[in-house]
C-alpha cells in the first residue's frame, strides 16, 4: 500500500513542529518546481519501493539549517545545507517506511543543488505544497516499478 | 552522568543535545561521535552512561555498533534515537540490548518521560 499525500501532510507537520520550531502553511498553491533549486532523498528499497523527496528553495534551505544549527541562516554553509536538509528527508523517509509493506530498508540521504531532477522508473504516488517561513516546499513520495534500479545521483 | 551522542548529522546530535536540555537533563556531561565505529572508540575513552545511538549511519550502523559493545561484553546502557521505529526494529533493538528507540521527530516531553528512568 503506498503512502497517501495525507500521510505526508502529517508527517511534514510533526517535523516542523517538533524540530524546527518555523513557521508553516498547509494546502499551498502548486509552486513553480524551477525555484526549488535544493532536494534532498532518501530511498526505500525491500517489501516496497520508492523515494522520498524534499525541495526548497535556496533561501528556505538556509531558514532550516539556521533552525537546526541555532545559527544565522546567512552563514551556512554547504555541508551544514547538506545535513539539515538531508535529515529532514531522513526523518521523513524513516516515518513513510513504517508505514509501507516490509520488511525495508532506508538509504543514506543525499543532496542536490540546482537542476531538474529526473527518477525513472518512478512515478509520483503522494505529494503535498507547503509555504514554509513565506517560502515554497514540496514534499513528494515516487514509487519505483519493481527490480528498477535506484536512482544515483551522488551522496551528500 | 555520561551521555554519548551517536549521530552522523551534526545538525541532529545539535538537535538531541537542545532536546536533552528542553527535558531538563542539561546538567549531564554530554560527548559525540559520528558513527558507529567512531562510537566504538568513545565509549572506550569516555565511559558514557547512556549512548543515545542513531540507527542508520555509515561506516558502521547503529544496530552493529550495539552489537559489538555487548560481544566485547561491555553493558552500557544503549538507546536508539532514529527516524525509523517499525515494530521489527523495536525487536531487534531489544534483543539486542537497547533499553528503548525514540523515533524521530520528538520533543522534549518524549525525551524526559523515555530517559528519566535511566538517567536517574
Amino acid at each position: 500500500m503506498d503512502p497517501t499525500s495525507e500521510d505526508i501532510n502529517t508527517l511534514t507537520v510533526q517535523v516542523w513542529e517538533s524540530v524546527l520550531g518555523l513557521p508553516l502553511e498547509q494546502d499551498a498553491p502548486d509552486p513553480d518546481v524551477k525555484d526549488l533549486q535544493v532536494t534532498s532523498c532518501v530511498h526505500i528499497t525491500g517489501g516496497w519501493e520508492g523515494s522520498v523527496l524534499v525541495r526548497c528553495t535556496r533561501e528556505l534551505a538556509h531558514t532550516i539549517t539556521g533552525s537546526m544549527f541555532d545559527m544565522d541562516p546567512s552563514e551556512a554553509t554547504t555541508d551544514e545545507i547538506a545535513d539539515a536538509i538531508g535529515e529532514i528527508a531522513n526523518m521523513i523517509g524513516g516515518n513513510v517506511k513504517s508505514l509501507v509493506p516490509g520488511p525495508s530498508q532506508l538509504s543514506l540521504p543525499w543532496v542536490a543543488d540546482g537542476g531538474e531532477l529526473t527518477f525513472l522508473d518512478s512515478e509520483p504516488c503522494a505529494f503535498s505544497n507547503f509555504v514554509a517561513s513565506s517560502q515554497p516546499l514540496l514534499i513528494s513520495v515516487l514509487r519505483r516499478a519493481p527490480g528498477s534500479p535506484i536512482p544515483n545521483l551522488g551522496a551528500s | 552522568m555520561k551521555i554519548l551522542i551517536v549521530d552522523d548529522s551534526k545538525a541532529m546530535r545539535m538537535i538531541v543535545r537542545r532536546t536533552l536540555r528542553q527535558a531538563g537533563f542539561e546538567d549531564h556531561d554530554v560527548d559525540e561521535a559520528e558513527n558507529g565505529r567512531e562510537g566504538l572508540s568513545k565509549v572506550e575513552s569516555y565511559q558514557p552512561d547512556l549512548v543515545l545511538s542513531d540507527w542508520n549511519m555509515p561506516e558502521l550502523n547503529g544496530i552493529d555498533f550495539l552489537r559489538n559493545l555487548r560481544a566485547a561484553g561491555n553493558q552500557v546502557k544503549f538507546g536508539f534515537v532514529t527516524s525509523e521505529g517499525t515494530a521489527e526494529m523495536r525487536e531487534m533493538a531489544a534483543s539486542n540490548g537497547a533499553k528503548f528507540l525514540i523515533a524521530k521527530p520528538f520533543d522534549g516531553d518524549t525525551f524526559r518521560e523515555v530517559l528519566a528512568p535511566h538517567l536517574s
